[in-house]
């Protein structure tokens, strides 16, 4: 993968092309599940991976093209959800064409809690806890690809992680369950 | 009902699988199609990095020669111990550590020790001692207070050491110390236990004018989400004593 980042940083196109087939799907998988929105991911994915061929001359080590375009892919989410105002109050629900989930793994109300949960998170938790539990990157990491300190990394999966088991444990509690959907 | 760790983790993964994971061919199409039409930016230093280029080989192997050169010296100038040279006293099983010594400065970020504001910025001292390496962290703007997180440096590694919480009383009154809970963005973070252990990987500029702290796991949340991160030499702060 090196040499066909060099080429790429070197102008040629064609190589960058196959870069852009080589990673868009991981790179969409990112932008989808911290937007919750594949039309906005979609305009994410593309404005960052425009921005990627412009600035890739100045790439500094090939191996670690991908690590640096996340980081784009990321920023454009940022930029992406700040530009909509009424992002959060006007998340599309996603086309049914993702993997199924096998049912034992996670329940209806489960994912209704989480995807309730996750819309009142920040678009910066959104991206640490996506970074984390999706990507699989350890702090360290995620507080480089975001240019956080790794406290900050931390401190946002943390808030993250809390808010969302909450809301797993507020639907299996019967008692509960009036005031949440109030 | 409480959620365990792994339970947790495994339903949080359940549930971002149920989203798409593949690339709509429309939008490789339209970056593709935008590359075609949109130049690149090159940086201001193509024209030297052409020049390098355009140089006969034997030019280039000389003069990759001097900056390898000036590099190995500026590394052994900044890698060599310093203050700690002939001072340290290893304790037992303890080997004198090749960090850096000196005052060390960054950015509060967010990270707050619940003290009156004022401080903008904390600083990392690096001691050498006739006990041996010790480090700890003062809000910058207070010299008598606000000292915390007191430990004594073991070497692992050539670029690891291991802290030891050596002290959690308040160091300096107003109640701060090392086993006072550390926030960040409102997120506390449990205070350190004496003798609390943490590994550090430390890495220092090629210019010897940063440092990054990188945690190996440490006992000490609070000690960690205040270390681990880039530093700054901070060359007209005297070495303070803890």
């Amino acid at each position: 993968m090196r040499d066909i980042v060099e080429r790429a940083m070197r102008g040629d196109r064609e190589a960058f092309g196959v870069l852009v087939v080589q990673t868009s799907d991981r790179l969409f998988a990112i932008a989808a599940r911290i937007l919750r929105d594949s039309h906005l991911a979609e305009d994410a994915l593309q404005g960052a991976l425009i921005a990627a061929w412009r600035q890739l001359p100045a790439l500094r080590d090939p191996d670690r093209f991908e690590a640096w375009v996340r980081k784009l892919v990321v920023h454009a989410c940022y930029a992406e959800a700040r530009r909509r105002r009424s992002w959060a109050a006007n998340v599309r629900i996603l086309p049914v064409d993702g993997p199924a989930a096998p049912d034992e793994l996670i329940s209806v109300a489960d994912r209704d809690a989480l995807d309730r949960a996750f819309r009142r998170l920040t678009i910066e938790q959104r991206a640490v806890f996506v970074l984390h539990h999706h990507v699989g990157l350890a702090l360290v990491e995620i507080a480089e690809t975001l240019g956080v300190p790794a406290g900050t990394a931390r401190s946002r999966l943390h808030y993250a992680t809390r808010v969302l088991r909450a809301a797993i444990e507020a639907d299996a509690a019967p008692v509960a369950s009036q005031g949440r959907l109030a | 009902m409480t959620t365990t760790n792994r339970d947790f983790d495994r339903i949080a993964r359940a549930w971002l699988d149920l989203m798409p994971d593949e690339a709509p061919d429309r939008v490789i199409d339209a970056v593709v199609k935008a590359a075609e039409a949109t130049p690149q930016v090159r940086p201001h230093f193509g024209r030297v990095t052409r020049r390098f280029r355009d140089m006969p080989r034997f030019a280039l192997v000389g003069v990759s020669a001097a900056v390898a050169a000036v590099i190995a010296g500026l590394a052994l100038l900044n890698l060599r111990p310093t203050a700690n040279v002939g001072t340290a006293t290893p304790t037992a099983g303890a080997s004198p550590s090749t960090i850096p010594t000196g005052t060390w400065t960054a950015p509060k970020d967010g990270i707050s020790f619940y003290t009156p504001s004022g401080a903008t910025s904390e600083l990392l001292a690096i001691v050498s001692t006739g006990n041996g390496d010790h480090l700890f962290v003062r809000e910058q703007g207070f010299p008598v207070d606000r000292t915390a997180f007191l430990s004594s440096i073991t070497a692992a590694s050539d670029s690891e050491v291991v802290l030891r919480v050596t002290s959690v009383a308040p160091l300096g009154g107003r109640g701060f110390g090392s086993g006072t809970p550390v926030s960040v963005d409102g997120v506390a973070f449990a205070g350190c236990k004496l003798g609390d252990l943490g590994r550090y990987r430390w890495v220092l500029a090629a210019d010897g004018n940063s440092m990054t702290l990188f945690s190996l796991g440490d006992a000490c949340p609070s000690r960690e989400v205040v270390l681990a991160r880039l530093w700054t030499r901070n060359p007209s702060t005297p070495t303070p004593s803890p």
